[in-house]
């Protein structure tokens, strides 16, 4: 046995460094750090269906993003989540408790499929298919009596009801009513009937019974929609009348079990949300959300009567301008006492609401942020301490007495402070409407993360812990694209940092900015005029600290934010090239400032690369990140000498997906200088496909994407080297002689598929970079560069194993210690937000998908930071040890040679 | 006007030498040919001139023929202007491919580079999976624009480098060389290591016999060690 491992290790060298490397690279977590760094919230985005089981403890919902799960009523805690397929043809179409308790779903898509779920632990109590050939956007679903009901309407003509028994799928019969009134969008089914509305008039039809009678119903004034009420005693709608001369109004209106009578309610001025039956009174009770400037309250009136019988007195804080808010269900305890009642709202902003009877909100969600779209993380402001310490050297015009006297109150203060702290009469001082707790630490670790979502919400959260800070919904915006910039950092002085956010209306479709301050979330909302194509921050700052961005419209004229900082381009104007790609033309162009003036801006076109849509499409153009520095310019090689680096910061990678008769699919990456409009490098796949990630940075390119041949995932990696010599070490310029770089390349299995990548960034570039990888399966995968070295080579030389290139291996390892998320599975990832700290060592992450994770990863160990188990008092109670005894040994020693002297 | 000083200067120059291809050769399924025509502009505003034309007469091998109209006295002294002026010479290409399909591109460089060099430039066409061209970009070679104008007669005719440019060949994970070279390394082990099949003690011997001494020689001084210490203690 002994004997075999000595085997290994002697003549499988590469097993070895491989496995040294992996153990010495690789960040593992101790039991005991679980959650010590990192948090994880999950999330199930937006609410498309809802209903309160049985027990009145849990909601079982489904949404827009696929996920059907159980929340608990009491914290609003997720007990159980399923999610189902993510093809994007595959949606949920209805939800419904079954007469058994069951929550039943059914899903569209290629492969539709019927599915109960326990709503206790979740558990799947059956499923089967449903045809595929189903037309499902015109199909109605309802649920009766262990029957499932599928109402395909045919527009004007008639109606085809299919049923199913609940629980084999079988179809127990089929049959056809010919009504002239059925449209998808005017019907709904409440319990047994098909209700729909054309002009004035509703028409009622019991769907579960062949060769029923429709009923029509008069209201007598034009309806614009209909809603089913799901609760009550009875099937009905809540109408939404439109009248030209009263304004709007609504109306509940009931049937009896036929369809063939009906309780019409008295006109309500706001719509109704909800129907109580109250079984004393034999009544029906009608509950509505009224706004009255920032607040909804809870009014309760009686159907027939429309007299008011109760108004919640508190009231739930909710903006004016953010759309009516929907009541997907209302839970009421078992006995029938109103006031038990609690009402599941779903807001515009994507926010899951519980708030109780009396208008007390029980718990939030903010679903919003499954689906975010733009991440930035923000340094936290000084404290006053530190601050009064900045002051004291900010001010250079004072003189040296002026100087001196401000450093001696700055002395007392801290001395102050000290005392204050140690007599434990710490008191903090604060500025006005900040927490205590969000200051900077000392090594920047503790940072607001700033997030931008798809529902136009904003939040900032602490990164500690993931708490909501601050939120801010932007209504009637276009979220597709969203760009987040950072204008001015905490770290000028008097002046709060200020983020600027990109957007676009949504109706006129022209470009909004929202500049707010990212630590408190106020700001404001200016809409431009304009549509911006392409963005810039300028590498300079206005008297105010504040970086100009530039801003291309779409009919090339130029803008800066803020106007006044046009004094500050025109230096650099001759110097200022923007690039514009348009994938559906497949053009890129690149404009040059130099013909401005002081007084306007003006962007002529320098050059212009044609991706021909008929040979290819543009997929995506990867630039690199601004904030990355590289520390070394080149690499040292096994004879000492050096290969610097091809680190050109105008470089950007052009990702395009190309066809081909013969190989179908063709992969092209181009390396583009979108200075000079020179394409640096370009290769291409055969056989390759997406999904394609691309990651961009230093002087490397890596990217994935599934190989067809193979049926794989494959991961490349470029490497550009200007070689032996350094062409230019000061300064970089695309336009005079442009060099022509090596290109090192190679590429790996990674046995794994991919859905988001991106590289860790550390303050100063020193550390190495390790590739943060989503993986399909939920894992967060962290890959040392040095694995996807291109220079790997297949046979190692003693040079190269000096400089420590493993040999090559065609298959990438995914070990365990590298997954990040350790036992964490993160569902639907879609983006890895890296961010550096004040530590060169560390580098913050972010992960967000459908839920958030947050970790810290340190690539290189953290070298800067000591051992959690170090221990500063006893090294201090040994050092002293020592020196006493070393002091004492000398005075005897001392002693001894004088009696010695004396004999 | 254009042809007009062609006609009357008579300076075409077809050339067939400075032609490189750069790349891996990437396997066209067919072969084409195609066109370019050059125009640049002299001055910031104003309309293009007519500058030459490039014909690639193979996109496999990268054959080029280049014709060139010269420089009139006039477009010398505007292109000198622009030099000095630190402006940028812009030029616009129109590819038409074999499918009469026209594309048009534009490209740009320094003038100053373009002057200094007596003309020299580098004209890169890059071309895509399919051999349709991607760009087409103008670079100049060595020249640090530094100020120095050199005379009008060297500035009357191009001096380009066409480079056609084809994609590189992306890799695909080699598996069948690791392959080999685990296969080589089994073979050599087994070629080079006969089975040892000595017994445990005879294969260890050295490292056994003195360890066993240590063990015999720090057991020894123990006994002595433990009846001094048990001593004192009756």
């Amino acid at each position: 046995m002994m004997a075999r491992h000595l085997n290994l290790f002697i003549f499988m060298p590469q097993v070895f460094i491989i496995l040294f490397s992996i153990f010495t690279v690789s960040q593992c977590l101790y039991e005991d750090q679980v959650g010590k760094f990192d948090w994880h919230q999950s999330f199930i985005g937006k609410l498309k269906f809802a209903f309160g089981d049985a027990s009145g403890k849990r909601a079982i919902v489904a949404t827009e993003l696929n996920v059907v799960a159980a929340l608990s009523l009491k914290t609003g805690n997720i007990l159980w989540r399923h999610i189902l397929e993510k093809d994007p043809q595959t949606n949920i179409l209805f939800l419904s408790p079954t007469s058994s308790g069951e929550a039943l779903v059914v899903t569209g898509g290629p492969k539709p499929l019927v599915r109960a779920f326990d709503p206790i632990n979740g558990a799947l109590a059956w499923e089967w298919t449903l045809p595929s050939t189903f037309p499902f956007d015109r199909i109605l679903w309802a649920v009766s009596t262990e029957k499932l009901y599928a109402l395909s309407l045919n527009e004007g003509e008639d109606f085809v009801v299919q049923q199913f028994n609940i629980r084999t799928g079988s179809q127990t019969s089929k049959w056809k009513t010919i009504v002239p009134w059925v449209h998808k969008s005017k019907c709904v089914p409440s319990r047994d009937l098909l209700i729909c509305h054309s002009g004035k008039t509703l028409h009622t039809i019991r769907f579960s019974q062949k060769d029923a009678k429709p009923y029509p119903v008069e209201l007598g004034q034009p309806i614009a929609q209909i809603e089913s009420v799901k609760s009550g005693e009875k099937a009905g709608v809540f109408v939404d009348l439109s009248n030209l001369e009263s304004g709007p109004s609504s109306q509940v209106v009931l049937f009896s079990d036929q369809g063939q009578t009906s309780v019409k309610c008295k006109p309500l001025s706001s719509p109704a949300r909800w129907v109580f039956f109250d079984s004393v009174g034999e009544s029906n009770i009608i509950l509505q959300m009224v706004q009255r400037d920032e607040k909804l309250s809870i009014v309760t009136s009686d159907c027939i009567s429309g007299n008011k019988i109760e108004e919640s007195t508190g009231g739930v804080k909710y903006p004016a301008d953010l759309g009516p808010p929907h009541v997907e269900s209302v839970v009421c305890g078992s006995n029938h006492d109103m006031a038990s009642c609690r009402l599941l709202i779903n807001s515009p902003d994507q926010a899951i609401t519980l708030v109780q009877y009396s208008g007390k909100v029980l718990w939030s969600r903010e679903e919003a942020l499954a689906q975010i779209s733009a991440v930035e993380m923000m340094d936290l402001p000084v404290s006053d301490k530190d601050a009064a310490i900045e002051k004291e050297f900010d001010s250079k015009e004072a003189g040296v007495l002026g100087m001196f006297g401000r450093r001696l109150v700055s002395q007392a203060l801290q001395a102050q402070h000290l005392l204050q702290t140690v007599f434990g009469l710490h008191d903090p001082i604060q500025p006005a409407g900040q927490r205590a707790d969000l200051v900077r630490d000392d090594f920047g670790l503790h940072k607001m993360i700033v997030v931008a979502t798809k529902a136009g919400k904003l939040f900032g959260l602490d990164n500690l812990n993931g708490e909501i800070i601050w939120q801010k919904a932007l209504v009637n915006v276009d979220t597709r694209s969203m760009q987040l910039f950072i204008q001015r950092t905490t770290r000028h002085g008097p002046f709060p940092a200020q983020c600027l956010l990109l957007l676009k209306d949504k109706i006129s479709k022209e470009s909004i900015l929202y500049t707010f301050n990212p630590i408190t979330g106020e700001g404001s909302r200016r809409s431009l005029g304009y549509r911006v194509l392409q963005a810039m921050p300028l590498p300079v700052v206005d008297e105010e600290s504040l970086r100009p961005i530039l801003f291309l419209d779409s009919s090339e004229k130029v803008h800066i934010e803020p106007q006044s900082a046009i004094s500050l381009v025109d230096p650099l104007a001759s110097n200022t090239y923007m690039y514009v790609a348009d994938p559906v033309t497949g053009v890129m162009t690149g404009y040059t400032l130099a013909q401005s003036t002081s007084e306007r801006l003006v962007a002529s076109r320098v050059w212009e690369v044609v991706f021909q849509p008929e040979t290819q499409t543009i997929q995506s153009v990867v630039g690199k990140s601004p904030q990355e520095r590289v520390h070394s310019q080149g690499r040292v090689l096994g004879d000492r000498s050096v290969l610097y680096k091809y680190v050109n910061p105008n470089l950007v990678a052009v990702v395009t997906q190309g066809t081909d008769t013969v190989h179908k699919y063709v992969l092209n990456v181009y390396l583009l200088d979108v200075v000079s409009g020179a394409i640096v490098f370009s290769i291409s796949h055969k056989r390759a496909r997406e999904p394609i990630h691309l990651v961009h940075t230093e002087n490397w390119v890596v990217y994935t994407y599934f190989s067809e041949k193979w049926r794989r995932t494959e991961i490349a990696a470029i490497e550009l080297y200007e070689g032996k010599t350094q062409s230019n070490s000061g300064t970089f310029s695309s336009l005079i002689a442009p060099v022509q770089p090596m290109v090192e390349r190679q590429s790996y299995i990674l046995p794994a598929m991919v859905q988001s990548m991106s590289p860790t960034i550390t303050e100063k570039g020193i550390t190495s970079r390790h590739i943060l990888v989503g993986l399909a399966n939920g894992a967060v995968l962290e890959v040392p560069w040095i694995f996807l070295d291109p220079r790997r080579p297949v046979t190692v030389t003693p040079e190269m194993r000096e400089e420590g290139i493993i040999p090559y291996m065609p298959e990438l390892p995914i070990p365990t210690e590298s997954v990040i998320n350790y036992n964490k599975t993160l569902p639907q990832i879609s983006g890895i937000h890296t961010a550096p700290s004040g530590l060169e060592s560390t580098s913050l992450v972010l992960v967000y998908g459908l839920d958030l994770f947050y970790t810290r990863v340190a690539p290189s160990k953290t070298f800067d930071l000591l051992k959690e188990d170090f221990d500063p008092f006893l090294i201090s109670m040994v050092l002293i040890g020592l020196g006493l005894a070393s002091y004492t040994t000398k005075r005897l020693a001392s002693r001894k040679a004088l009696k010695q002297a004396w004999k | 006007m254009k042809t007009h000083y062609i006609a009357v200067l008579g300076f075409i120059l077809v050339s067939f030498c400075n032609v490189h291809i750069l790349g891996d050769k990437f396997d066209f399924e067919v072969d084409g040919t195609v066109f370019v025509r050059l125009k640049h502009y002299l001055s910031d505003d104003g309309n293009p001139e007519d500058r030459g034309n490039i014909t690639i007469q193979s996109i496999r091998t990268g054959s080029v023929a280049l014709s060139h109209a010269g420089l009139a006295p006039h477009h010398i002294t505007r292109l000198k202007a622009l030099a000095k002026n630190d402006q940028i010479y812009r030029l616009q290409a129109t590819v038409v491919s074999a499918n009469n399909k026209m594309v048009e591109f534009f490209t740009f460089m320094k003038a100053c580079g373009l002057v200094e060099s007596a003309l020299s430039d580098v004209l890169t066409i890059s071309l895509d999976h399919s051999g349709s061209v991607v760009a087409v970009s103008l670079s100049a070679p060595f020249v640090h624009c530094q100020g120095e104008i050199p005379v009008d007669h060297k500035l009357r005719y191009f001096n380009t480098t066409v480079i056609v440019k084809h994609m590189d060949v992306g890799p695909v994970p080699d598996t069948a060389t690791y392959i080999q070279k685990m296969e080589r390394e089994r073979e050599a082990r087994e070629r080079g290591d006969p089975k040892d099949n000595r017994s445990f003690l005879a294969k260890y011997w050295m490292y056994i016999v003195p360890l066993l001494i240590f063990v015999l020689l720090s057991s020894a001084g123990q006994p002595e060690g433990g009846a001094g210490g048990a001593a004192p203690a009756r």
